[in-house]
């Protein structure tokens, strides 16, 4: 019989033990969880793909099912090893559909937007697609960290487990990949609405 | 751009995360309950030698039965019975009772 734990304060570690053990609890916790992470870093990562970043977190989540029973305590987290296999499929998708990785403004999905105003969301959506598709035109490495720093919101020492690499060499690839969003997205300022956007003067 | 404004394209990002459907979640969950380790079924203890002794003699109460009568036969069988003139107060003894003391009688004719 298992003891009874309380899934929504375990740790991902300790629901990892559990999921192998065959707790149904487990499993539900652990989707919850980390599909949500994968699904908006694959989204990112795609150029805002949003059916191929379905296909990326559907799979990721796969492969932490099967590695479940194999998983070594302590070794490393369970976000950190998601975002690790999210990005090589992700960056598998690029290289065999690289065509798809430039999203065109035309092409840019339609992201839904908590502000009312159907100016606003326009604007937002191609604030959106303008940042994915500079995004896209970013070297693997440079938008991997940038995504994971300043979209996702991880740590340097959490990015550089997840790209096995120093904590210096984030910093690097994240203000390289600034100064190289910011050429990008240079000649686009005023086209995404930051004339006159008051919060463009802060 | 300047780094305010990509800040806050950074800000707008974070802000219109993209949400998983509901159709994906049930697809994960199915593939987590699918690839789920079953539990390995208890193993059933195999029976000892006396469980199966027991068992082919029906059980282990009709074993009990079997051992106190093969103890009484035993003790029956070492034991002198003739030691128990005493509870019998000789009653089983050998002597003869002449229940006809004398039958001539019968044997006469008259």
């Amino acid at each position: 019989m298992m003891m009874a734990f309380d899934a929504d304060t375990a740790s991902d570690e300790a629901l990892m033990v559990l999921y192998a053990n065959g707790d149904r609890e487990a499993a539900l916790t652990l989707t919850r969880r980390i599909t949500p992470r994968i699904l908006a870093y694959a989204a990112r990562m795609l150029g805002g793909d949003r059916a191929e970043a379905e296909d990326v977190a559907q799979e990721t989540m796969l492969r932490l099912w099967r590695i479940a029973p194999d998983w070594r305590q302590g070794e490393t987290r369970v976000t950190t090893w998601a975002y690790r296999v999210a990005t090589n499929l992700c960056l598998d998708r690029q290289r065999s559909r690289r065509r798809k990785a430039q999203t065109a403004l035309d092409d840019a999905p339609d992201l839904p937007s908590a502000d009312p105003s159907a100016e606003a969301r326009l604007v937002q959506a191609d604030r959106m697609a303008a940042l994915h598709a500079a995004l896209a035109g970013l070297p693997d490495r440079q938008r991997q960290a940038v995504v994971l720093r300043h979209i996702e919101g991880l740590t340097n020492p959490e990015i550089a487990a997840v790209m096995e690499i120093g904590v210096e060499a984030v910093e690097s690839l994240t203000a390289r990949g600034k100064r190289a969003l910011s050429a990008l997205l240079a000649g686009r300022r005023d086209d995404l609405g930051y004339r006159d956007d008051p919060d463009a003067d802060r | 751009m300047p780094t305010d404004d990509l800040d806050d394209l950074f800000a707008a990002a974070r802000a219109d995360r993209p949400q998983p459907s509901d159709a994906l979640m049930q697809r994960v969950l199915a593939d987590a309950l699918a690839e789920q380790p079953r539990p390995a079924p208890r193993p059933i203890p195999r029976p000892g030698l006396l469980a199966r002794i027991a068992a082919a003699f029906g059980g282990g109460p009709a074993l009990a039965g079997v051992c106190s009568a093969a103890v009484a036969g035993l003790v029956i069988g070492y034991l002198n019975p003739v030691t128990y003139d005493y509870l019998t107060g000789g009653q089983t003894g050998t002597e003869l009772v002449d229940l006809f003391p004398a039958t001539d009688f019968l044997s006469s004719e008259g």
